[in-house]
């Protein structure tokens, strides 16, 4: 959805190359940022980070790699496709390691960059729109209540309802009730379900260390 | 309570002996205890359920404390009993808080406590003056006081805790636990409490009261002063009769210290015994007290002390006034003192010889024996302020008398008893010092010195009248009793008497020693003037008194008593032994004075001449009585007398027969005398000679005047005058006179007479005339010629000098003709032990005498004198003088000396030059020789000229013929001739002359002189053989030249010399050379070029070339050359020098092989740098290739749009061209520093130059994170250089640079570039890193080739970089930083435009 007017981040200190680039990539119909160097690009103003960063190897000051690794600790995923004036081979596979896209070596291909760039995009969409279901996920583990949360809990290492009563200290019915709650707030269709949702929020049974 | 006043002091005293801090212990303790107590029972009755009012209780207990503990713990237990109070009763919920409505009970209740507390303090203070005083009545009063205190203070606690409980009650608060009190039982508790206290207090009040009221009434009725003093010697008690002893009230005295009545020496006394000696119980103690009037009062003290405890010691006194005994006792003791003192006073009057002494002991003894505190003895002053001088004093003086400054004046300071004893001649006694008016100027210092009362008593003389006082002080006031002033009223009338008659004994003595004194003094003065003194009894007709000089006069011995008169009538000359008696008879008769000179004729026949007066003594009738006075020895003056006058009449005679005139003036100039001579020369009567006028009629007009002058100036100073007058002869002619007059003076210096005379000097005031006018002649002579005359005699010295001697030596003519010294010293040093010598030798050998010396006159002038002299002899032939002339030939001195100084030039020039310069007649015999020709010549010119044919003989046999024809050239032809020719001096030397004659012709064309100079030319032929010599030395010189000369005959076209050099390279021999043409040698394919040289080198151009020469052997060699024009002796050679040069050419060749060897080096170097720079480079071209194939894809595509942007493909083609460019110009850059170019220098911009290699390393330094900076200075100069090679050395040292920072972590990679002029003429590039740094030791090893720290070096770059530098004039160095790193500097010397043109 967003493919058409995406931002794609450029970071080249050599001039030439970084209007070349931006000139390309426009061309597609992509919008373009230029930063002649890391900190300049870390300095970037506006919320919104891009769509994919367009990276040069060497740097100078902070190098390419250094702020792929400076991207990483703030927790900032985007795509990035890395451009080297000489292939080194140590060093693209630590920046392939680290989820880079693609790693190119000048004079490159308009059309590898091309596709690298889409492939970036696709997976910085992906990325985002995995964070939304995420998101949502969380939004309604929390409109849970305590006791639902508890329950959720039990439920998920298995227990049966007859077993979460005596293990709460409550009635069966109401553990029938938090449990119907829980599956509707949660919008799980199955029990598996529930324990998938579970796992990606991360929500263990407090049960589970015991039995192992 | 239940005890009586008295149990409890004892109980207390019995307390206060034992130790103090236990007893404070005890009284604390019950106060602690008391409320304790109380608050215990209270608790215990709550608890039990009996309610009781607490307060009363605490209250109860407070008053315990203050009854029996003191008033400390009095105020203790108020506090606890108030703290307690509130915490347990009022507040019992044990929170601090009051309810509201019961701040009223605790207010009241805190109030109570501390009224308690007070209480204990009173009944304390009572208690204390009970044990004190001992006064029981009063101690009862005290005791009841307090008593009805504690009473009325329990019924009013009583009611008050009736009171707030019904107050409380009745407002109904809770919570009060007084509401539970029973009130019947709190009433009857109180009732019964107040009901028994005040039972025991009446039955204790009955008891004691008898026994007080006994004691108050024995000591108010006792006859004596009851005392009573505590420990600290205040008053406790005294009752009336004490007070009246004391002059004052017992309230005045109770409770204040009873110091004011004690005397102040006293009391230390008074106090032991009143309060240290507790073991006499009973003291009966006599004591002088002072009243509050200041009045001594004496008391007998009976003194007991008073039983306390410890500390708390008094006593008790009972006083009676013995005052009066005490007085009577004491004035019957000074009576008999005083008794005493006058009985030792008579005895001192008796004994005394000097006044002093007798005062000072009559003070002493009315002191000491009379017993007074100071007696002093002043004697009235008849001064201004009537003062009174102290003139002896004993006792307690101290400086009193001297501040005092009593006087007897009617003031204040004089109404004291002195002053009032010596105006009235009375007694004058004052009984109190300190109330007494009169003696208020004192008063403070009387008392002050403890007088307390005096007594003045006149001293009076014989006439009654008062000249002092004996003063006498006393301790006491009151002192003096009638008797006792009669007494000492009786001691100073004895003592004035004393006074008095020392006084009549000393006046009698001095006295008669006057008298002694006197006669003695009228002895010496009749025996000095030999006059003696005599009184002759007329009755009897008998001497009564002769002095001593009377017996000597008229020589009788003095041991045989006065004589007879008749013994002294018969010593009387007989013929005037009848005047004697008459005027004797005459005094007698007529009582009157008479006197007489008469004659005695001594024993010895001496006559003596007496003068005698008479005067007769008259009784009270008239009557003759005595006949007295004095006879003088006149015989000297009667001696002297004749002498005189014999004497002037032989002077008179004298006067008579002088050839002068003689006058006598008297003081006021009238004539007196005159004498023969005098009136036969002037013709006058002696009469008229007398008579003032006659000086008026003999004297020429002029001199008079002047005479008269003379004469006031005479008689006022009296001095002696001499004067030249013209006095008138009788036959009216004037003739000259000398006057001289001379003053007689009296005694006084006043003159009486002119004594004068008058010489004829007529003759010889003419004979000064002429000679003064034939003087002037000479003198005038003497100046036009400046010569003077004078005359010497040597032992006497000058004798005369005219007045042109003292202009010519400098002198001054009014001081008179100098000294010899004096002239000599005029005398110029350098001829003064000449002058002398020869002054002597004149004196000795008496021969005429000439001299020439040169004096100084003192302005320093140096003047020449001529001097003439001849001696004079009388007729026996003794030299009388010297006399001459002498001239100043200065003058003529300097125009001689300048002439001869020109000749001295001359013949110094002559010598110089050896020239000498002749002259010679026509024949030609020599008329003038030159001294310096005289030695060219070697002839003496003491000889005198030489004839022409002696000078012939010394010329060289050789050149006489030719010497001869040059003077004959000279004569004959009458032409200027010159020749050379040779002398033999007679020691064989010979010289070369060169002799020039001039012919001098006569008016007529004829030849008379030849004149002419010979120079001696010896040197100039001996250089002309030296030079020849040099020729020869110079041409083995050239020989033995290791280059190659050849000279070349221009105009022959011939080699004319070549040297060894020459011959031996090219393997010819001299002799095969000259002659030939220069080109032989040069190879043919030269031949054309060396031509060339030659007309190039003809036309004066010095000519350098190489080429090629070839030996006689075929061989061929190159050689350096350097062709040039010379030119002498009128022809024009061609100088040829040239060098084998073989040997160098071949080292060079070798040369340029090394450079070519270190220029491929440095290719080398530079590639394997670019090898190690490879990615970098191809980074650096592939940066700009992206750019392309970016910018290309980019043009493609948007020109491959729908609608082609062609803007935006516009753009990017530009990119493309751009960035094209950019990559050649990288790649042109490499391809310069790989390609192996040939050194060149240029002009170059070196930071241009460096920032080129800066982009080539940009990237490596990049790819090492390292950051360059450059500092590149604006003005930098150009530099002239290589380029490439310059670049190579930056290039060399960033490299370094940046690979000695690659292992760099800890700090930032800074490559840092700097260029700046530093010399006027230097350019300074240096290369900074922050690097490892290089051992300081190893930093000049770096430069070292195949030294190297890297692993791939070949250890060349440095090595290399030094040297292009050196190459172009630079240097290169290291050195290390003071931070991380090394710095490597280089400098390249600034580019100079005639460098470009040198280097072109």
């Amino acid at each position: 959805m967003r493919e058409p007017n995406a931002t794609i981040a450029i970071v080249d200190d050599d001039p030439s190359v970084r209007e070349g680039l931006s000139s390309l990539i426009r061309s597609a119909g992509l919008q373009v940022e230029t930063f002649a160097s890391a900190q300049e690009f870390l300095a970037r103003p506006g919320a919104e980070p891009p769509s994919c960063l367009v990276l040069d190897l060497q740097l100078p000051g902070l190098s390419g790699l250094d702020l792929q690794k400076r991207m990483a600790e703030v927790g900032l995923e985007i795509p990035i496709v890395f451009l080297t004036g000489h292939g080194n081979i140590p060093a693209s596979v630590q920046a392939m390691k680290a989820g880079a896209v693609e790693f190119l070596t000048k004079p490159f291909d308009d059309k590898e960059l091309l596709r690298a760039i889409q492939e970036a995009i696709e997976r910085d969409r992906r990325t985002r729109q995995q964070h939304a279901e995420m998101r949502d996920l969380q939004d309604r583990y929390e409109s849970l209540t305590a006791r639902e949360q508890e329950v959720m809990q039990q439920v998920i290492s298995g227990l049966l309802n007859k077993q979460i009563a005596a293990e709460l200290n409550i009635a069966e019915y109401t553990v029938k009730i938090h449990r119907g709650r829980v599956m509707r707030k949660m919008h799980a269709e199955s029990l598996a379900d529930l324990v998938r949702m579970a796992e990606a929020l991360g929500v263990r049974s407090h049960k589970a260390p015991a039995r192992t | 309570m239940d005890r009586s006043g008295i149990d409890a002091n004892k109980s207390v005293a019995h307390r206060s002996s034992e130790a103090l801090p236990l007893s404070y212990l005890q009284r604390y303790g019950l106060a602690v205890v008391s409320i304790g107590v109380a608050l215990g029972i209270s608790l215990l009755l709550q608890h039990f359920g009996f309610r009781v009012p607490s307060a009363l209780l605490l209250l109860f207990a407070v008053a315990i404390s203050s009854w029996y503990a003191g008033a400390g713990p009095a105020v203790l237990a108020a506090i606890l009993s108030t703290i307690s109070f509130y915490w347990y009763f009022v507040e019992p919920v044990h929170t601090i808080y009051i309810n509201r409505s019961e701040i009223p009970y605790f207010v009241i209740f805190a109030a109570f406590a501390a009224l308690l507390s007070r209480f204990g303090t009173f009944r304390q203070r009572a208690e204390a003056d009970l044990r004190r005083t001992h006064d029981q009545l009063n101690v009862e009063r005290l005791k009841l006081g307090s008593r009805t205190i504690a009473l009325l203070y329990f019924t009013f606690s009583s009611c008050w805790i009736l009171f707030t409980d019904r107050l409380v009650h009745g407002l109904g608060l809770s919570n009060a636990y007084l509401l539970k009190v029973s009130e019947a039982k709190g009433i009857l508790f109180i009732s019964l409490s107040t009901l028994l206290m005040y039972v025991l207090v009446e039955k204790a009040l009955r008891q004691r009261h008898s026994v007080a009221t006994a004691y108050w009434q024995l000591v108010e009725t006792a006859q004596e002063g009851v005392w009573s003093v505590d420990a600290e010697g205040k008053t406790v008690f005294a009752n009336e009769n004490m007070a009246a002893i004391l002059g004052t009230s017992p309230g005045e005295m109770i409770g204040k210290s009873i110091l004011p009545f004690v005397p102040q020496e006293k009391k230390d006394e008074l106090l032991n015994h009143l309060l240290q000696r507790e073991q006499r119980l009973q003291e009966h103690y006599e004591f002088p007290f002072l009243r509050a009037d200041g009045a001594q009062v004496w008391a007998l003290l009976r003194i007991s002390p008073v039983l306390g405890d410890g500390q708390d010691r008094g006593c008790l006194a009972l006083v009676s006034d013995i005052t009066e005994r005490k007085r009577a006792e004491e004035a019957l003791r000074r009576l008999n003192r005083e008794l005493r003192a006058i009985s030792n006073c008579n005895q001192t009057l008796l004994r005394a010889t000097d006044e002093q002494t007798l005062l000072k002991e009559i003070c002493r003894i009315v002191c000491e024996e009379a017993g007074y505190r100071m007696a002093w003895v002043g004697y009235a002053q008849y001064d201004e302020a009537k003062s009174v001088r102290p003139v002896a004093w004993t006792g307690a003086e101290e400086g009193y008398l001297a501040s005092a400054g009593i006087t007897w004046a009617d003031t204040d300071r004089g109404r004291g008893p002195t002053g009032e004893a010596i105006r009235s001649g009375k007694s004058c006694c004052v009984q109190a010092f300190a109330t007494d008016p009169r003696m208020a100027p004192w008063r403070e210092s009387l008392l002050q010195h403890g007088f307390r009362s005096g007594i003045a008593l006149p001293l009076k003389d014989e006439n009654d009248n008062a000249f002092g006082s004996l003063t006498v002080h006393s301790a006491q006031p009151d002192a003096f009793t009638s008797e006792e002033i009669r007494l000492l009223e009786e001691l100073a009338g004895d003592m004035a008497f004393g006074i008095v008659t020392l006084r009549s004994r000393a006046a009698r003595k001095r006295a008669e020693l006057a008298l002694r004194r006197s006669e003695a003094y009228l002895a010496e003065g009749q025996r000095l003037s030999h006059t003696g003194s005599w009184a002759l009894d007329v009755a009897s007709d008998k001497w009564t008194y002769w002095s001593e000089e009377m017996f000597r006069i008229f020589g009788f011995d003095s041991q045989e008593g006065i004589p007879a008169r008749k013994a002294l009538f018969g010593r009387i000359l007989p013929e005037d032994r009848t005047r004697v008696e008459v005027s004797f008879q005459k005094s007698l008769r007529e009582r009157v004075d008479t006197f007489d000179q008469y004659r005695i004729a001594l024993p010895d026949g001496t006559i003596k001449h007496i003068h005698i007066i008479r005067h007769p003594v008259l009784n009270e009738a008239g009557e003759i009585v005595q006949l007295v006075g004095p006879a003088m020895d006149i015989t000297e003056r009667k001696r002297a007398e004749e002498k005189l006058r014999q004497s002037e009449a032989e002077l008179r005679q004298i006067v008579g027969v002088i050839p002068q005139q003689v006058f006598v003036f008297d003081s006021d100039w009238s004539p007196v005398f005159a004498n023969r001579r005098e009136l036969d020369y002037t013709g006058l009567t002696p009469q008229e000679a007398k008579s003032k006028e006659a000086v008026a009629r003999i004297f020429h007009p002029e001199d008079l005047k002047k005479l008269e002058i003379i004469r006031q100036r005479a008689s006022s100073d009296g001095a002696p005058f001499e004067m030249e007058a013209r006095i008138r002869g009788k036959e009216g002619e004037y003739r000259w006179f000398l006057i001289r007059d001379n003053p007689l003076r009296d005694e006084q210096g006043r003159v009486l007479r002119w004594y004068g005379t008058r010489t004829d000097i007529e003759e010889r005031k003419r004979a000064e005339e002429a000679l003064r006018r034939s003087e002037a002649y000479l003198a005038e002579a003497e100046r036009i010629n400046h010569s003077g005359t004078w005359a010497w005699n040597p032992a006497s010295g000058i004798q005369y000098w005219s007045k042109e001697c003292y202009g010519i030596m400098g002198f001054d003519p009014d001081e008179g003709v100098p000294s010899l010294e004096r002239f000599l010293e005029r005398i110029h040093p350098d001829d003064l032990p000449r002058v002398r010598e020869r002054l002597l030798t004149v004196a000795r050998e008496k021969t005429n005498y000439e001299d020439e010396y040169r004096i100084v006159r003192p302005n320093g002038e140096v003047r020449d004198l001529h001097i003439i002299g001849h001696p004079v002899f009388d007729s026996t032939g003794n030299l009388l003088e010297y006399i001459g002339t002498t001239a100043d030939v200065t003058e003529r001195k300097r125009a001689e000396e300048a002439l001869r100084r020109s000749e001295a030039y001359l013949a110094e020039a002559q010598r110089l030059t050896h020239t000498g310069s002749w002259a010679t007649d026509a024949v030609p015999e020599p008329l003038y020789w030159s001294e310096e020709l005289f030695r060219l010549y070697g002839l003496d010119p003491q000889d005198g000229l030489p004839t022409h044919g002696q000078a012939m003989q010394r010329v060289h046999p050789e050149d006489r013929d030719k010497y001869v024809q040059a003077f004959h050239r000279a004569i004959h032809q009458k032409v200027d001739s010159d020749v050379e020719f040779r002398t033999v001096l007679p020691d064989g030397t010979v010289k070369h002359l060169h002799g020039i004659g001039h012919p001098v012709l006569n008016a007529n064309g004829e030849v008379v002189e030849v004149v002419g100079t010979t120079a001696d030319i010896t040197e100039r032929k001996r250089a002309e053989d030296a030079l020849r010599e040099g020729e020869t030395r110079f041409r083995t010189f050239v020989d033995h030249a290791g280059d190659a000369l050849f000279v070349y005959d221009l105009e022959h076209r011939a080699i004319v010399d070549v040297n060894r050099s020459a011959c031996e390279g090219l393997g010819y021999t001299r002799e095969e050379m000259i002659g030939k043409t220069s080109l032989f040698f040069h190879l043919d394919s030269d031949r054309a070029e060396m031509e060339s040289a030659a007309e190039r080198a003809a036309a004066g151009e010095t000519v350098f070339d190489r080429h090629w020469h070839r030996r006689k052997d075929g061989s061929t060699f190159p050689v350096e050359a350097h062709t040039s024009l010379v030119s002498y002796g009128g022809h024009r050679f061609l100088l040829k020098v040239a060098r084998d040069i073989s040997d160098r050419l071949r080292a060079e060749e070798q040369r340029d092989k090394l450079r070519q060897l270190e220029a491929d080096l440095a290719h080398i170097d530079r590639v394997s740098i670019l090898g190690e720079l490879t990615a970098s480079i191809a980074h650096e071209v592939n940066q700009p290739l992206s750019g392309i194939v970016s910018s290309g894809s980019a043009c493609l595509r948007w020109l491959a749009r729908d609608v082609p942007d062609l803007e935006e493909a516009r753009e990017a083609a530009r990119r493309i061209v751009r960035d094209g460019k950019r990559a050649g110009e990288i790649i042109a850059r490499i391809r310069a520093l790989t390609k192996k170019a040939v050194a060149s220098g240029e002009k170059l911009d070196l930071n241009k130059t460096i920032r080129e290699v800066l982009a080539l390393v940009g990237d490596e330094a990049k790819r090492n994170a390292v950051l360059i900076r450059t500092r590149f200075g604006d003005d930098v100069f150009p530099v002239l250089g290589d380029q490439v090679q310059l670049q190579q050395v930056v290039l060399n040292l960033a490299m370094n640079a940046i690979e000695a920072m690659s292992k760099v972590d800890d700090r930032a990679r800074e490559l840092v570039i700097t260029t700046r002029n530093i010399d006027p003429d230097q350019v300074l590039v240096t290369v900074e890193d922050s690097g490892t740094g290089i051992d300081p030791q190893m930093i000049d090893k770096v430069f070292d080739s195949f030294y190297t720290t890297k692993p791939s070096g070949m250890g060349m770059g440095l090595s290399i970089s030094r040297s292009i530098l050196q190459a172009h004039g630079g240097r290169l160095w290291a050195t290390a930083k003071d931070g991380p790193g090394t710095t490597f500097h280089f400098t390249l010397p600034k580019y100079h435009e005639e460098e470009s043109d040198a280097g072109a």
